[in-house]
């Protein structure tokens, strides 16, 4: 095993092994064990993802909804990963969301807060309609604050004009 | 006269008897890697059976030191992984299928389109080298591109490159004889969810090369 890559994944293993052995391990969240700070190691559970838990929303469903320039319309993609934010949701009723909206548009740094609070109540919305009980939800209006890149080309501004629906308990983004 | 369903199917068994044993033996070989069918779009199409998958070609979340931004996807032809680049130094890793002479090309793109059931019209080189395939092929659940594509472009130039899914579960993780970057079908959907337009992607040989 001359390849790190390949020893990179076996200390993983072996951590991964270790802490299970020990009862270290805790269902249900995305730190569950300690692995060599290195590309490829695992962040998570890997394959065996809790059902429920928050690695599962994230690697099976998926937070972000994007939106076109100077718009806070739910486009047809949006609608595909909102339906299955708000299936998720029904199923695994003790979760709750913070919706929270990002904006960068052209315009004011106010027209910018304003689109994205447009955005994130977008979302909540639609998934009221879809059966999330509107006490589980609130939102949360950032304008431009943090930028996932910043440069005026499209393939920063995408990123962007998001709204991301984030379970609560879980890091901010 | 009047000509019988029976005759028909006669007819078209003999014209194919010569073939016929090779795609019905491939087809009950292959039939392993799925389970059951899924619908999406109005399209039916079989699932993976991802219990025969290995589980390094999963879908799952892995650390990621490098400086690309989040969203961008990162594709290590090498190692048959793409990445999509997330907070806190993660990913979400899907393994690939990578064509041997699909990717000879490496630095950055994005992808400025991205359609669904695609139809496929494979390139002239392609053409060449394998005369049966068909000029053009309408989006469905046997066309080889699967039920999603995105396509790489650089300075709004097409690139000829596309990340796209598959009718062959098997190929993925490994090196294949056509093709550009192939999913499986349910994570090229999933992928096409995650990748707006304007998409930055960089396709490494290796990932060692941008890694930190």
């Amino acid at each position: 095993m001359t390849n790190p890559r390949a020893w990179a994944r076996a200390a993983a293993l072996a951590l991964a092994l270790a802490t299970a052995l020990t009862g270290a391990g805790c269902l249900g969240t995305t730190e569950t064990v300690a692995t060599p700070n290195v590309t490829d190691a695992p962040a998570g559970a890997g394959i065996n993802i809790p059902p429920g838990s928050s690695e599962d929303y994230i690697v099976n469903v998926g937070r972000r909804t994007y939106f076109k320039a100077d718009s806070a319309e739910v486009d047809a993609t949006a609608m595909v990963t909102l339906d299955k934010q708000a299936a998720w949701l029904a199923r695994y009723p003790a979760w709750k969301v913070k919706i929270q909206g990002f904006a960068d548009d052209p315009g004011t740094p106010e027209q910018n807060m304003a689109l994205s609070l447009k955005r994130a109540e977008a979302v909540r919305t639609y998934l009221a309609s879809r059966g999330v009980a509107p006490d589980r939800m609130r939102v949360k209006a950032y304008g431009r604050d943090r930028l996932v890149r910043d440069c005026p080309e499209i393939e920063c501004k995408s990123q962007n004009r998001r709204v991301i629906t984030n379970l609560e308990g879980d890091e901010d983004i | 006269m009047s000509i019988t369903r029976r005759q028909l199917v006669g007819a078209a068994l003999a014209a194919a008897a010569i073939p016929v044993a090779g795609p019905a033996l491939a087809q009950s070989a292959a039939s392993r890697w799925f389970a059951g069918t899924t619908e999406d779009n109005g399209v039916v199409y079989r699932a993976t059976d991802f219990k025969k998958i290995k589980p390094q070609w999963r879908r799952q979340l892995v650390k990621y030191y490098s400086t690309e931004p989040q969203g961008t996807i990162v594709i290590d032809t090498r190692h048959h992984f793409l990445y999509v680049i997330f907070e806190n130094q993660t990913a979400l890793r899907y393994g690939v299928g990578v064509g041997k002479e699909g990717f000879k090309w490496y630095g950055r793109a994005q992808i400025d389109r991205k359609a669904i059931w695609p139809d496929w019209t494979p390139p002239p080189e392609m053409l060449l080298r394998r005369p049966e395939l068909p000029k053009f092929m309408k989006g469905g659940p046997d066309n080889p591109l699967g039920p999603r594509a995105l396509y790489l472009y650089r300075n709004g130039g097409d690139l000829g490159y596309r990340v796209h899914g598959t009718v062959e579960p098997w190929s993925i993780g490994s090196d294949v004889s056509s093709g550009c970057i192939r999913m499986f079908p349910e994570d090229v959907i999933d992928l096409y969810q995650r990748t707006p337009i304007g998409t930055n992607v960089l396709v490494l040989e290796h990932i060692a090369e941008k890694g930190i």
